[in-house]
Parts: C-alpha cells; sequence; structure tokens
C-alpha cells in the first residue's frame, strides 16, 4: 500500500479528570508502522488512544492526527478504526449485523457494508459464527468481532487496546500476524497490550508510560542503550556458578554478581555489555567453564520498565 | 442513524414503556365496554345527544394521552437517548463515526417517533372502537366514521404528534443538563396542575395549548386573570419553538460530550 499515512503528533498533552491526572506532558511523534504502547493498569495507555480517537479533548497541549485534531474532525473518523478494551456491544445483533450496520452510519450502501463485514470477519476466523447474536459469544469471539468492526472500512489508522485479551494461544497468534501485515502495509497502528513478549513480537518500536508520564520511546534496544547509567544484567547458568562469580567479581566493568545456588546460576551487572562478553570467552575457552546459558536479563520491556519504574524483577 | 436506532429500541425498556403508556386509555376503555355491555346489554341504546360519549372520550384523549402518554413518553426516550448508551458502553461506536453529533441524535429521535408514534395512533383509534361497540354498528356510523368525528380524530392525531415531538426534545434538553430524572415529575405535576391555574400561568404549559389543537376547553381556574385560550399564533409559536430550542441545546451539549468510560 503506497499512501502517505498520517503523522499522529502529540505536543505537551496532559489529561485530567478532576484531581487525576491521566496523561502528563506527553510529546511523541508516531510514525506508520506498529507502535507499542506499554504500560500497567492506569498509566494512561487508553486516555492516549482515547485522545489520537477523538474520544475525549485533551485538556492541555495538542493531538494532531494527520495535521488535524482528530476531536470533531469527520475526515479524521474516516481514516481511523479503533478496537476499544471496553466489552460492550449491540447484543442482540449477530457480529455480522453489528459491523454492517456501523458500516451503513458511514454512509455505505448496505450491499457494500454487508460485504466489507463478511471480509472483516473472515479475517478474523470469525466466519462460521458471524451470523449467531452476539449475546453468545464467548470472549474471544466479542475479542474478535471488535477488532473486525475496527478493520472492516480499511482505516490508514489502527488502534487496538488490549486486543489479544481474551485470545487462546493459536487466536493470539493469528492475531499478532495480523497486526503484523498492517505494519507491514504502512498503516499507523498502536497497540497496547501486558502480554509483553507478544509486543516484543510485533514490533520493536515502543512507548513506555506510567503514572501518566512518557518515560521513554524508540526501538526496545535504543532505549536500552540510553539508559546508560542502568547495568546490565546478565544471567549466567554453568557448572560452578561460585567460581564464575570469582572469575567475574575480578574483572573492572562488573558491578556486582549474585550466586543463586538452586538455579546453578550468578546474575551478573556490568556496566559493559561489550567487556563482558569478551570475559564470558575467556571463562568459557580458557578456564573450561561449562555455561548452559547466557540471557541479557534486562532487554525486553519488561526489565526496562522495571528500570525506569522504580523497581521489578528481571531474571528470566 | 435511524435503521440502527429503531433495531436498538425494539424490545428494549423504551420499547415495554411506550406499549404500556399506549395500553392505558385502551385499558380504561375496555373497563367501560366491559361495563356498559354489562349494564346495558348489546347492542346498547345510543345516549341522548352526544354529550357524554364526547366528553368521555375528549377526557380519555385527556387524561390517557395528553396528560400522561405524550410527557412520559417524551421522558422515556429523552432520559435514555444517550444515557442508554453511556450506561451499556456502546456511546463510543456512535463517536467513532463520521458524523456529526447532531444526526445521531436525530436518528434516535426519528426512530423512536417511527415507532411511538404509530402506537399511540393505534391505541386512540382503539379506545374509539372500543367505545363505541356496545352501541353496535349504528354507534361507529355516528360516531366514528362522521364528519365531525374524522375531524376529531384528526386533530387529536396532529396533537399526539406535536405533543410527541415537544416533550421529548423538552425531556432531552433536559436530560442532557440534569443527571437525576427527578425533574420530569415537577414537570409532570406542573402540566396535571396548569388545569387549575389562570390562563397567563397556563402559558408555560405545553399540554395547554396542545389542548387548543383539539379544541377541548378546560374549566375555568381558580383565579381567571385572562379570559381567554391562547390564540393559534401562541399555538404554533410555542408548539414550534420549544423543540427548536430544547432540541438544539441537546444537540450543543451533546457535540461538547467526551466518551469518558473505559479510561480507568
Amino acid at each position: 500500500m503506497s499512501i502517505a499515512m498520517p503523522l499522529i503528533q502529540l505536543d505537551n498533552v496532559s489529561r485530567w479528570y478532576g484531581e487525576v491526572i491521566g496523561v502528563n506532558r506527553v510529546t511523541v511523534t508516531l510514525r506508520p508502522g506498529i507502535t507499542g504502547l506499554v504500560g500497567p493498569n492506569g498509566a494512561g495507555k487508553t486516555t492516549l488512544m482515547n485522545m489520537i480517537t477523538g474520544m475525549i479533548r485533551p485538556s492541555q497541549g495538542t493531538v494532531l492526527v494527520g495535521g488535524v485534531p482528530p476531536w470533531g474532525s469527520l475526515t479524521t473518523m474516516h481514516r481511523i478504526g479503533y478496537c476499544s478494551q471496553v466489552d460492550s456491544f449491540f447484543e442482540r445483533m449477530s457480529g455480522r449485523e453489528f459491523i454492517e450496520s456501523l458500516l451503513m452510519l458511514r454512509g455505505w450502501m448496505r450491499s457494500h457494508a454487508r460485504s466489507a463485514a463478511t471480509h472483516a470477519l473472515e479475517q478474523l476466523r470469525m466466519t462460521p459464527n458471524m451470523n449467531r447474536r452476539i449475546q453468545s459469544y464467548s470472549k474471544g469471539m466479542r475479542q474478535r468481532t471488535k477488532v473486525a468492526l475496527a478493520i472492516a472500512h480499511n482505516p490508514e489508522i489502527v488502534v487496538l487496546d488490549e486486543p489479544l485479551d481474551g485470545l487462546d494461544a493459536v487466536g493470539r497468534h493469528e492475531m499478532v500476524e495480523l497486526i503484523r501485515l498492517f505494519g507491514r502495509e504502512g498503516r499507523n497502528v498502536i497497540i497496547s497490550s501486558h502480554v509483553l513478549h507478544e509486543i516484543e513480537a510485533m514490533t520493536n518500536n515502543i512507548l513506555l508510560v506510567s503514572g501518566g508520564y512518557l518515560l521513554a520511546e524508540g526501538d526496545v534496544r535504543e532505549v536500552r542503550t540510553s539508559l546508560r547509567k542502568h547495568p546490565n544484567r546478565v544471567y549466567l547458568r554453568c557448572a560452578d556458578p561460585r567460581a564464575a562469580a570469582v572469575f567475574f567479581m575480578n574483572r573492572p566493568n562488573i558491578l556486582s554478581t549474585k550466586v543463586e545456588e538452586l538455579d546453578h546460576a550468578v546474575l551478573i551487572e556490568t556496566r559493559d555489555l561489550d567487556l563482558f562478553y569478551s570475559d564470558l570467552n575467556t571463562l568459557v575457552l580458557d578456564r573450561g567453564a561449562d555455561v548452559s546459558l547466557v540471557t541479557v536479563a534486562d532487554e525486553n520491556i519488561s526489565s526496562i520498565f522495571g528500570y525506569l519504574a522504580g523497581g521489578g524483577d528481571t531474571r528470566p | 442513524m435511524s435503521s440502527l436506532s429503531f433495531r436498538r429500541l425494539m424490545w428494549s425498556r423504551n420499547f415495554w414503556i411506550v406499549l404500556v403508556l399506549a395500553s392505558l386509555p385502551l385499558g380504561l376503555a375496555v373497563m367501560f365496554c366491559v361495563g356498559l355491555m354489562a349494564t346495558m346489554g348489546y347492542p346498547a341504546q345510543l345516549p341522548r345527544g352526544d354529550g357524554n360519549f364526547r366528553r368521555f372520550v375528549e377526557l380519555v384523549f385527556d387524561a390517557g394521552y395528553l396528560s400522561l402518554g405524550v410527557i412520559f413518553a417524551g421522558v422515556a426516550f429523552g432520559s435514555s437517548a444517550i444515557r442508554e448508551e453511556q450506561d451499556d458502553q456502546t456511546l463510543h461506536y456512535f463517536f467513532l463515526q463520521p458524523a456529526a453529533r447532531w444526526i445521531i441524535l436525530l436518528g434516535k429521535f426519528t426512530a423512536f417517533l417511527a415507532f411511538t408514534y404509530p402506537v399511540f395512533l393505534v391505541s386512540l383509534l382503539l379506545v374509539r372502537v372500543l367505545v363505541l361497540a356496545p352501541f353496535g354498528i349504528e354507534g361507529f356510523r355516528e360516531h366514528l366514521i362522521s364528519g365531525s368525528e374524522l375531524m376529531r380524530f384528526a386533530r387529536e392525531a396532529i396533537a399526539l404528534a406535536v405533543g410527541l415531538i415537544a416533550y421529548s426534545m423538552l425531556f432531552l434538553a433536559l436530560s442532557s443538563i440534569i443527571k437525576n430524572n427527578v425533574y420530569a415529575l415537577f414537570i409532570y405535576g406542573w402540566e396535571v396542575s396548569s388545569h387549575f391555574l389562570p390562563d397567563a400561568l397556563k402559558s408555560f404549559s405545553l399540554g395547554w395549548h396542545l389542548r387548543e389543537i383539539v379544541g377541548s376547553r378546560q374549566e375555568a381556574g381558580v383565579v381567571e386573570v385572562l379570559a381567554v385560550g391562547p390564540s393559534m399564533l401562541q399555538v404554533v409559536l410555542v408548539l414550534s419553538l420549544t423543540p427548536v430550542i430544547c432540541g438544539g441545546v441537546a444537540a450543543l451539549i451533546f457535540s461538547r460530550r467526551q466518551c469518558l468510560y473505559g479510561t480507568n
């Protein structure tokens, strides 16, 4: 798809609900591709998504979608598909009728709306169930129907709030593949999830949000690299963890070691990962250490988030 | 929007409220019919002059439709048009559509009217049939299909439509401003008690203007300030401006509404 996808720009955006701050001075530009929005409950993810989709206005700052504030913009509504985390439907309708009727609100002819609804539900593997009433659907089916609604009108911007919620393992895999397809098509996809490794499976581009603040943005590895003041933690499993700990403690770039006897492992804190790997080579080749596992414990999102938010276990 | 709203209306709470409201005058008419046939047999003799019969029909229309049906149908619509979607957390589906907010309101209103008005109209016709049933064919010929009765029925039908529109818009505007529906009781109380108020205060009653369409005169107020009813110009102005102004207020408030559920 070679379409000039709109940028989503948030400039010093804040949103408060009475005395509660939902989002606080967030400035970020979201480019085409998949952006993962990561954070705990109450971090401000849904608030950000609601502002981007024009559901709510920012209390301060500006939100622009393709250069236009989404609030009250009918043009923007044509370009956005939103899967809210709220589990609500017109229960007495079938999945197909539900999507079809909302597409007709966009001014589509019934036949066109019906075929688009059918196609969207087919993409979400809902064909066998699309003529059943939504009130008889399982949680996973309801989730698929929501996502189908979000994509049925072929939007340029797809905002998915917890789209993997309620899906089984196969469903999650299929949803991840579908989202990655959207990203390859050049759409602007914003997705939030608590299933962190699945966010990583879809994208390296993340926004870390907590307490309404944007803690970090960008590639997971770049975010990690930028945190130079935070040491890397490496999890090393070997036959003699104590000997390994003694070896590494004598190295200048090593800050600390911690032996975990039960796991036959040692957790090493290092200031310089490259030097550590060089030392590891020495340990294995020159000292003959029997090493079975080496993992950089904090190149995943949860570890980084733990650093930034203060706390959190970084062991794999 | 109207067809979606119509589907949403079917089997909903408002659906049953409208059916109940339309059934209440029918219940009165059934009691009249059964009672008359039980005392006078079938067919009953037509009463001398048609004053009593006409008065009964006027009372049923006034009490069952103008003083009750259209008011509470208006409350049902006004208080739930948006609140129902808010409570069901389906409001965002409408907000995500590339349609002006007032179109959403208009679609809901037309769907409500498309269902409620025919139901009330059928109820009104059935009331007449039931009231006349004890008198047999002669009763129908004299009091149902005669010119004057048809004219009266047409005026009642117009008053019903105008009343539904006016009260629906009034309560839609009020529910946009006031969360608690207790205001509906005040307005109902006002409309009912306007029977006993001077004409000057009656001017603030929609029901008083609606009755002018039908042509039924109320009893003189306790304190007579002005002894005349509203002019037709006043009736037209009040009954046309009320829905326009109230609808405009509701549309303006709704256009600024944000979808706040779902954020935790």
